[in-house]
């Protein structure tokens, strides 16, 4: 599915809106938004899952604007991995994973044999095979994002959304769940703080600073050290690794020279 | 990409076992009949069951020979089965409210009672008696009461919102003051009215009782129980997805603002409706889901219709003692709910906070 977003303006507030953003994503491409915090990529990631109507531009869907769309139809294009605060209440990951089956399926409509081919397609292909049974609530971190990511499977999207999805992961499920959604082949959309893994799993980056764009195209053209000390207001200096490819790493302006504290 | 984790833990403790979920439901919605034809043959008068239940077949079905005396006949049929009928549909009524509150409000705590529904119907409901409003017998009440509990869910909610968020806590803090204020609405209106019954009324509204049912009072809390309860679980996906999150339930395809608006008229015609005739009852809507969902899981297509069956059937056995523990006097049936689920709010007060403090 490609994605065009057309000069989206939204005006939440003064300090956090999107103001005339503009990027495209080809089907199967993946798309990293990065930026300081406050920048307006939640925002703008809301304004494309129909959550947040633009005051002003489109979102289109394969060329269709999203708010023409029933809700329920855009659910079965696109799909969202967020973690939100959770309720104290025990779904078990086949609940979970069995709520992307919603937006195809009537009010009364009973879950097939289907849908349990859907779902334990999508736990398999995020390796959750064996949890089925497990609640929610006792899954690790990563294990959580997984199965958010197996739900967004079976809702058959062919475009993902992700605000974060390497949060609060050890380094080790960080890697695991980018190349995840790498190797799912869907076009996806993912807010990542980590410069340097936006970098390396992303097709293109928007980087973004207050509410609109400052650079957009392939990593190594958008994500520079200029530009990366420019938007965050730090020091950037580069190194190359052994395999030629170049990462980036932060020092505060003006820490220059100075030892690293220690932290005791 | 496979977690050795994954394999390396067992799942026995933190996997969830259930019975099959046809079996539970089918099992007590039996016992919801069992139970009243049980409920039918207890009472003070001195009846005995097998007449009690003839009497009940000789109405229903024109079989057997009246062997009893007419006094019988209506304490049994006119009484004592209206009443036990009442009781499940009001039960029911009231769990299913709670289930789907909860829900809506993400807060296991949330009940009709405690966001303010039940006190703002007993407002609506005294305000008709008051004024004196007698069209179609129970129907100006109900609507009465199914607009006084839309105010109070309303008051509420209005009152925990900053920022376009709900806060649990803050929810649960303004339904409380919501349900003392429009209590007190509800006494004042009623001392002021002069009523000489005046404390028996303030009771009622307070604690709630089944005395009123009477055959051509069960149509309003049977139609809407059928018709809300079916549209709730009609619902029960959406209601899920909710549960999630609202970023979550938008996702799927459910705007959770629209969602919440539908589901709260819906939770408010039921409780009104309930509170119209069977008064305060509370606890019913807070204690039940919990008990459904401890038997199938957090899944509102299976919880909704067992909170149904469970809530009937708690209500009725509540009855029996509400009516026999002090007999020949009646205690308010608000008081035997109450003792039952007050201990268990503590209990869930206490495990919601230990989950807080330990995740």
């Amino acid at each position: 599915m490609r994605l065009d977003v057309q000069g989206v303006t939204i005006p939440v507030s003064a300090v956090f809106a999107c103001r005339d953003i503009t990027f495209e994503v080809p089907a199967g491409g993946v798309l990293g938004i990065v930026g300081p915090n406050g920048s307006g990529k939640s925002t703008l990631l809301r304004s494309i899952y129909r959550v947040l109507a633009p005051s002003d531009g489109t979102v289109a869907s394969d060329g269709r604007d999203i708010w023409d769309m029933d809700p329920r139809e855009l659910a079965r294009e696109l799909a969202v991995v967020v973690q939100e605060p959770e309720a104290e209440f025990d779904f078990t990951v086949t609940e979970v994973v069995m709520m992307g089956r919603a937006p195809h399926k009537s009010a009364f409509g009973r879950n097939t044999a289907e849908d349990a081919v859907y779902i334990r397609d999508a736990l398999d292909r995020v390796g959750m095979t064996g949890a089925e049974r497990r609640t929610f609530a006792t899954l690790s971190g990563g294990e959580k994002q997984r199965v958010l990511i197996a739900r967004s499977l079976a809702q058959q999207a062919r475009a993902l959304v992700l605000d974060e999805p390497t949060n609060h992961l050890d380094l080790r499920y960080q890697l695991e769940i980018l190349d995840l959604i790498r190797s799912l082949g869907v076009t996806a959309i993912m807010a990542v703080h980590d410069i340097n893994l936006a970098a390396r799993y992303c097709d293109a980056i928007l980087l973004m600073a207050d509410g609109e764009v400052c650079g957009v195209g392939p990593p190594e053209e958008v994500l520079t050290a200029s530009l990366v000390a420019d938007v965050f207001e730090v020091t950037v200096k580069t190194a190359q690794l052994p395999d030629g490819r170049v990462v980036l790493y932060f020092e505060r302006p003006n820490s220059q020279g100075q030892a690293p504290r220690t932290i005791a | 990409m496979t977690d050795p984790t994954v394999e390396a833990k067992t799942w026995s403790a933190d996997e969830r076992r259930r019975l099959p979920f046809g079996f539970v439901l089918a099992g007590l919605g039996f016992g919801v009949v069992l139970s009243v034809v049980v409920a039918v043959a207890i009472g003070t008068a001195d009846i005995a069951p097998s007449d009690a239940w003839r009497i009940a077949l000789n109405q229903l079905f024109g079989v057997g020979d009246p062997s009893w005396s007419g006094a019988q006949e209506r304490i049994v049929w006119d009484i004592r089965l209206p009443r036990a009928l009442l009781a499940v549909l009001v039960g029911s009524s009231l769990a299913v409210s709670g289930t789907a509150l909860q829900a809506m409000v993400r807060n296991p705590m949330a009940d009709p009672t405690i966001l303010g529904g039940t006190s703002g119907a007993g407002v609506g409901a005294v305000l008709v008696l008051v004024l004196g409003i007698r069209i179609g017998g129970q129907s100006a009440l109900s609507l009465a009461a199914f607009a006084g509990c839309l105010f109070g869910f309303g008051l509420s909610f209005l009152l925990a919102r900053s920022n376009r968020r709900l806060s649990p806590l803050r929810l649960v803090l303004a339904g409380i003051a919501v349900s003392y204020l429009l209590s007190a609405v509800t006494n004042m209106v009623i001392f002021m009215s002069g009523n000489d019954n005046a404390l028996n009324s303030v009771l009622f509204w307070m604690l709630g009782g089944l005395g009123r049912a009477r055959w051509d009072n069960l149509l309003i809390p049977t139609v809407v129980l059928v018709v809300a309860g079916a549209t709730l679980i009609g619902m029960a996906r959406p209601i899920n997805a909710l549960l999630f999150g609202d970023e979550t339930a938008a996702s799927l395809g459910m705007p959770p603002d629209a969602l919440r608006r539908r589901l709260l008229v819906i939770v408010a015609a039921l409780t009104g409706v309930s509170v119209a005739i069977a008064g305060g009852v509370g606890f019913v809507g807070l204690v039940v889901p919990h008990a459904a969902r401890i038997l199938t899981g957090a899944d509102n297509r299976r919880v909704l219709p067992l909170a149904a069956v469970i809530g009937a059937l708690f209500l009725l056995w509540a009855d029996v003692l509400a009516r026999t523990l002090i007999a020949p006097g009646e205690l308010p049936i608000g008081v035997i709910t109450a003792l039952v689920g007050a201990p268990v709010f503590a209990f869930l007060l206490r495990s919601s906070l230990q989950r807080k403090e330990a995740g």
